[in-house]
């Protein structure tokens, strides 16, 4: 029983601080910082992966995420020179108005009915589980899911070719 | 995994997911929009994994992986875009050289 | 003993063979000095006319494979052939630009190629994993081929826009797809959801379809362009290469009906369960209100644009309107669901020939045909074929008799009546018959203004138009007049092939 409460103790303490940081990066206006804040709210997730006893998805939660695509995000802010990698998209969305109405609406109306169905209709109840190994994952992504696998590979080709010939030099 | 984890697991997702849209919504910056994004996905991840673990489906672990790859590719691909712009603007100032009328 | 030789899974044919070329594209250009354009959309258009050629000898209707995570079923798979031809006009069309160095020849091909391919799995997977794959193929190579224009920030700019859209949509589709795995109690089959959504097990995982399922028709409005979701398109259609744009509006929408069909089809009533129907109701509304504001706004944005493309852009999002009315009575059931899919696909067809003759017009033109929609005045004299292709685009897209795009509507609105949507198809013909006005406007800017002086010496372009842009300017006009005089060749052509 300690054991466990220790285990939520844990799971709260994570909790937290992916949603604080998650926050940060949300509303911060400092880039460098916001990038720092994601890899904290990164770890915490693959934390609480591990606590769900998923440890091959917070490794490569650690791996690809906080390891590959966060330092690619600061080489590139590195690139831009931070004082000046304010690349505003406000241009983007010159008439934002209209565009933030309907997604705030949109928004508040999904979460307003999904919180209504989670809060009312979940009630806690005891399920069986294991663990599984990673050779039952990988055998299952060769069978079940080996076109999205293959569909992975054109995927990065394309990421690849696409980003070499954007951001060459003419 | 404990049972509690499950409901509270959904919650912190729902949570992560809508700082990401009010992130979107709310920054300026595309760096910093696209890291909203970023959040977004990873709730969509945290919800994926413990779905896979409540129903024990051993597929789980592999479909946050191929989202990770989308999330990968679409960093990759994006922040090139990102810095192409930056350096044909050769300015901090998108406001003022934007030349497609919104 | 018998050396029994390993079968071909012919259901993966298609695939491979875009990828191959792609392939092929990428590796030869490594090897070939000189730029090649004419060579890579040659090679190109093998692939896509091979895989259709795998597509119509070698599956039938029907096949499917893993467990039913990709079927060939009636509707994806012509599908997948009324894409596969728009993709060959798509890179019939991109000749000019591409012959002018705009774009770089090879890398252009093949990213078109695999974009493609990525259309070809969203109509025929039902898996939620491959949907979101392919969904996410389709937007990297947009962005990327929206982006490429050399010296171009018009490009850049609409490459940016349309990456950050297209990424906030993959955060819904995203969280979509894990709420309706979670409903369907830990898979991304399309089958099994259906059960889940038939007979749900607990309340709980119905609350997890709905969500999921509101979540994923977000994600995919934006690909769609339905209307609240709409306001990145006239930018990014404007901003990029013309033939992109075009790949844009004409088979990413295309292949987004098809997919959207496939994955709310579980949702579709079978049976008259109280929960069901409850949870129908909310759908087919919500379904019902995009299709009534894409034709509204739509058509009336259209009005006052004054750029070509933008004009193009808000009448893909009326189209879309009307494509919506489909989807919707085909959700709803009333009508014979092989009908209504047979009405769509015959919708899609016109919509795919005469959008890729009007953007193959503009792109024909150049910088000059890309532009203000007053540049367009006097071209019916300096040059009468392509005036009089995209007279007969923008007739077909009004609807006028005679063209696909009038049998495409007429097939469509009949099933809509059919199912008692009176008030929207009431409301799609008055949209058409708006419609009319900013169609019609071009026309007479082609036939009846003449050109200002000052800008007819820089529009005037000496270059010869490429013999394959002619051809698919040629194909897809000449498509468009005899599916509208002869429609029932089409109803053939989609049964036979």
């Amino acid at each position: 029983m300690r054991l466990l409460s220790l285990q939520y103790a844990f799971y709260a303490f994570l909790a937290t601080l992916a949603i604080l940081s998650a926050a940060y990066v949300a509303f911060s206006r400092k880039t460098v910082y916001a990038v720092l804040a994601l890899v904290v709210a990164m770890l915490s997730l693959a934390g609480i992966f591990l606590l769900i006893q998923s440890p091959f998805a917070a490794l490569i939660q650690v791996f690809v995420y906080a390891g590959a695509i966060l330092v690619l995000f600061l080489y590139v802010i590195m690139l831009l020179n931070p004082r000046q990698a304010d690349v505003t998209i406000r241009s983007v969305f010159e008439n934002r108005g209209p565009f933030l109405a309907a997604a705030g609406v949109f928004v508040a109306g999904f979460f307003f009915l999904t919180a209504k169905w989670l809060l009312t209709v979940y009630t806690v109840e005891r399920f069986q589980f294991e663990e599984f190994s990673l050779i039952e994952v990988a055998s299952r992504l060769l069978t079940d899911y080996l076109l999205p696998f293959e569909l992975t590979s054109i995927l990065l080709l394309m990421a690849i070719i696409g980003a070499v010939l954007i951001a060459k030099r003419n | 995994m404990d049972p509690v984890f499950f409901p509270a697991n959904l919650l912190l997702s729902l949570v992560i997911f809508s700082l990401g849209v009010m992130g979107v919504l709310w920054q300026r910056n595309a760096l910093s929009v696209f890291m909203s994004i970023e959040l977004m996905l990873n709730a969509g991840n945290l919800a994926l994994i413990s779905f896979a673990q409540r129903f024990g489906d051993s597929a789980g672990a592999g479909l946050v992986l191929f989202i990770m790859t989308v999330a990968a590719a679409e960093a990759g691909v994006g922040l090139a875009i990102f810095i192409r712009l930056y350096r044909q603007r050769n300015t901090i100032e998108l406001d003022k050289a934007h030349e497609l009328q919104g | 003993m018998t050396v029994s030789w390993p079968t071909i899974e012919w259901t993966w044919a298609p695939l491979v063979l875009l990828s191959l070329a792609a392939g092929v594209i990428i590796a030869g250009d490594l090897f070939v000095r000189a730029t090649r354009p004419a060579l890579w959309m040659q090679l190109g258009l093998l692939g896509l006319l091979a895989a259709g050629a795998a597509v119509v000898l070698q599956i039938p209707p029907n096949a499917s494979a893993f467990n039913q995570a990709v079927q060939y079923d009636g509707f994806g798979r012509s599908g997948v052939l009324v894409l596969l031809a728009g993709g060959c006009l798509i890179a019939l069309i991109s000749q000019r630009p591409v012959g002018r160095e705009e774009l770089p020849a090879a890398e252009y091909f093949a990213l078109l190629l695999l974009a493609v391919l990525g259309l070809v799995v969203l109509s025929i997977s039902f898996e939620l994993m491959a949907i979101f794959l392919s969904v996410e193929m389709v937007s990297v190579g947009v962005y990327v081929l929206a982006g490429v224009r050399r010296g171009d920030t018009r490009g850049s700019e609409a490459a940016m826009k349309y990456f950050v859209l297209a990424a906030f949509s993959a955060g819904f589709l995203v969280l979509g797809l894990a709420f309706l795995y979670g409903g369907a109690e830990g898979s991304t089959l399309l089958g099994r959801i259906a059960l889940a959504a038939h007979r749900p097990a607990t309340p709980f995982s119905l609350g997890c379809i709905l969500a999921g399922y509101a979540l994923t028709l977000a994600g995919f409005a934006f690909k769609l362009t339905l209307v609240p979701f709409h306001l990145y398109a006239a930018d990014v259609f404007d901003g990029a290469p013309t033939p992109v744009a075009a790949f844009l509006a004409v088979l990413s929408k295309a292949a987004g009906v098809i997919a959207l069909i496939h994955i709310l089809s579980p949702l579709r009533v079978v049976d008259n369960d109280a929960l069901q129907s409850a949870l129908m109701q909310d759908f087919t509304g919500l379904l019902w209100i995009f299709a009534a504001l894409g034709i509204v706004v739509g058509n009336a944005a259209a009005l006052v644009q004054r750029r070509i493309k933008r004009m193009l852009a808000y009448s893909t999002i009326a189209h879309s309107g009307y494509l919506l009315i489909g989807v919707l009575v085909f959700l709803e059931g009333s009508v014979r669901g092989a009908e209504v899919e047979t009405a769509i696909l015959v919708y899609l067809t016109a919509y795919v020939l005469m959008n890729a003759g009007a953007f193959g017009v503009a792109a024909a033109l150049g910088p000059a045909g890309e532009g203000e929609i007053e540049d367009y005045a006097g071209l019916a004299r300096r040059s009468p074929a392509l005036a009089l292709a995209m007279t007969i685009a923008l007739l077909s897209l009004t609807g006028i008799p005679a063209t696909a795009g009038f049998v495409g509507k007429l097939t469509l609105f009949a099933r809509a009546v059919e199912a008692d949507h009176i008030a929207l198809v009431v409301l799609a013909v008055l949209g058409s018959a708006v419609s009319a006005y900013y169609y019609l406007r071009v026309v007479v800017y082609m036939y009846m203004r003449d050109s200002a002086p000052e800008t007819s010496g820089a529009e005037a372009d000496p270059v010869p138009l490429e013999f394959g842009h002619k051809i698919g300017l040629i194909f897809s006009t000449a498509a468009t007049v005899f599916f509208g005089i002869f429609p029932q060749t089409l109803l053939f052509l989609l049964k036979i092939l």
